[in-house]
């Protein structure tokens, strides 16, 4: 893994101008899984992003990570009774983590520049769901490989609009099993080991081509320099795809957030 | 606009997330189907689910209430006798599809303030009421799991702990169930071979008898010098679900003598579902079967010495079933 990371990192090291990017904000989630409810699912929380872009004579390398945490839920909390206790319904908490290499040919010139190439974008979710006296926990593991364009316009002197897109060709995906919890499933949590058991989940999965695997997604970030090194980031997202098997999910997140973008 | 453009797809996609239909009628066929897309104990249980839909389907129509609803799917529900199945909705009692748990007979027939107070010395409570940890007299350790998870490591650690132990008492009476993989992790210290234990398979898919392969369970040995002691467990019709795979786990091992009556006999993992209209139902998906193919799902798990408290016995102070496993004891 560290192999790899170094491997990823290493034009980002050689490459002539730098950008991290740090954000927060909030994500709104809307998830419809017949895996886990045949109801939708609604619910925001806070997001956390890092990315790191270095644009090269020739190339553009990005890597970006992030989380995302959301209490979603299809109704209002409501209370029973348990041996005469009174209980109550709670969200559901899902966490979200998102890692993503691109790397683009760049084109353009100083009003606009746009790279065209391919990612790998890895999107993973915890998925531990409330039915009141039982629960259920469900994930997903897609690794998408993709087409990816990133556009950046100079709008005006310091004030700069990135937009990034990409749509899968093919996904390594990973799902919940049909009823979540086979002999597979409780075989790789056997020893509550949070890390190697997501490891598990995603070896567990497959190529899937868009058909059982549908996703778009869409970044605009909007930069206002307030120093040469520096710059104040608004940025958005909107993340949409549908999973057909084992049952039908499908799922959309909007977010924004604000941060800083520094130039090295 | 022409930017809105490529939003198109999006929308679309989010509009898919429409609501379910939420009628009472509509309601009942969702948790029919998914029971007969779901449920793993059709056959193991004599339950002949078509002939269910036919009588209680004809008890809902458009005018139907809550009240109708829920009396209708509980007393289909209750068909089952299984204790992994339940059922919970805003302002009722939540419903368990077993006898045992639901009208609690035989309940007063186990106390552990009895055990605590009449018969244990040095008594340890565990971390988060896991475990009640004591000994009956000299060289007789006892230990009661209510529910099982990693409170069972504390297995681990008997003959440290009781270095002159002749035998141990393992309570699982009430013991309310959790993840088996603990115990039989725990229980790798007592045996010097790996034990297939087990087997479960699980619905894959909506056709009934559609289950996807047997899946072994074992335990595994981690030591070349295994804890040597007997065992002496106990067990009632409460004890279900993870703590009856236990008891298969336990039994595997060459010196166990239960004592007590069957388990409850709902072994299957279970798990939480949601109906359309916002009320939460579990069900089991799975078979199990001990290596030898013995099923004990539906009648539980078997005893060497049948054995029941008398109640009023109990109050007065005496556990007859502890008193026996100290005499089964060598």
């Amino acid at each position: 893994m560290t192999a790899l990371l170094l491997l990823l990192l290493s034009p980002l090291a050689s490459a002539a101008d730098h950008e991290l990017d740090l954000t927060v904000g909030v994500d709104h989630i809307q998830r419809q899984d017949e895996l886990m409810s045949p109801r939708t699912y609604r619910g925001t929380g806070p997001a956390i992003a890092i990315g790191w872009t270095a644009r090269g004579d020739r190339l553009t390398h990005k890597l970006n990570l992030g989380v995302e945490l959301a209490k979603i839920r299809s109704q209002q909390a409501w209370e029973y009774t348990r041996d005469g206790d009174t209980r109550s319904t709670h969200p559901t908490n899902v966490t979200f983590a998102d890692l993503q290499y691109a790397v683009g040919g760049q084109l353009g010139g100083e009003r606009w520049s746009l790279d065209l190439g391919g990612t790998v974008a890895g999107h993973f979710e915890a998925l531990p769901w409330d039915y009141g006296h039982y629960g259920g926990s469900g994930y997903v593991g897609a690794f998408e490989f993709a087409p990816w364009a990133n556009l950046r316009l100079q709008l005006a002197k310091g004030h700069s609009l990135d937009v990034e897109g990409w749509t899968p060709a093919v996904t390594w995906l990973s799902r919940s099993p049909y009823a979540l919890h086979d002999g597979e499933y409780i075989w790789h949590n056997r020893d509550a080991n949070v890390p190697l058991v997501i490891l598990r989940y995603i070896g567990d999965g497959r190529v899937v081509s868009p058909v059982r695997y549908a996703a778009g997604h869409l970044r605009l970030r909007y930069a206002i320099d307030l120093h040469p090194r520096w710059a104040l980031l608004v940025s958005t997202r909107l993340d949409a795809y549908h999973a057909a098997s084992p049952r039908p999910a499908t799922q959309l997140q909007l977010g924004a957030s604000a941060g800083l973008r520094g130039r090295f | 606009m022409r930017a809105l453009i490529p939003l198109i797809p999006l929308i679309a996609i989010a509009s898919a997330c429409t609501p379910p239909d939420d009628s009472a009628v509509a309601t009942f066929d969702h948790v029919w189907e998914e029971f007969d897309g779901m449920y793993g104990g059709f056959d193991i249980r004599g339950v002949d689910w078509d002939a269910e839909y036919d009588t209680w389907r004809p008890t809902l129509d458009e005018q139907s209430t809550d009240d109708d609803l829920w009396e209708t799917l509980t007393g289909m529900l209750a068909v089952f006798d299984d204790g992994h199945i339940g059922m919970s909705a805003p302002g009722r009692e939540y419903f368990n599809g077993n006898h045992v748990i639901r009208d609690k007979p035989d309940d007063d027939a186990f106390d552990i303030e009895v055990v605590k107070s009449e018969y244990l010395t040095d008594v340890e409570i565990g971390p988060w009421d896991g475990y009640v940890l004591g000994e009956l007299e000299p060289g007789l350790p006892y230990v009661w799991f209510p529910w099982v998870d990693d409170n069972t490591y504390v297995l681990e650690e008997i003959e440290e702990r009781y270095p002159d132990a002749r035998a141990l008492v393992i309570d699982l009476r009430h013991n309310g169930g959790g993840s088996f993989t603990y115990p039989y992790w725990a229980l790798g210290m007592w045996t010097g071979q790996d034990l297939d234990i087990h087997q479960s398979r699980t619905r894959s898919g909506p056709e009934r008898g559609e289950f996807d392969d047997w899946f072994t369970w074992p335990i595994q040995s981690r030591t070349d010098d295994p804890i040597d002691l007997p065992i002496v467990l106990l067990t009632d019709s409460y004890t279900i679900s993870a703590g009856e795979r236990m008891v298969l786990g336990l039994q595997a091992l060459p010196n166990t003598t239960t004592i007590g009556v069957r388990t409850n006999g709902a072994l299957a993992t279970s798990i939480g579902r949601e109906m359309p209209n916002g009320w939460f139902f579990n069900l089991p998906t799975q078979e199990i079967r001990r290596m030898d193919g013995e099923i004990f799902e539906a009648v539980g798990c078997a005893v060497d010495i049948e054995l029941l408290n008398d109640p009023e016995v109990l109050a007065a102070g005496t556990d007859e079933m502890l008193e026996a496993a100290m005499a089964a004891a060598p």
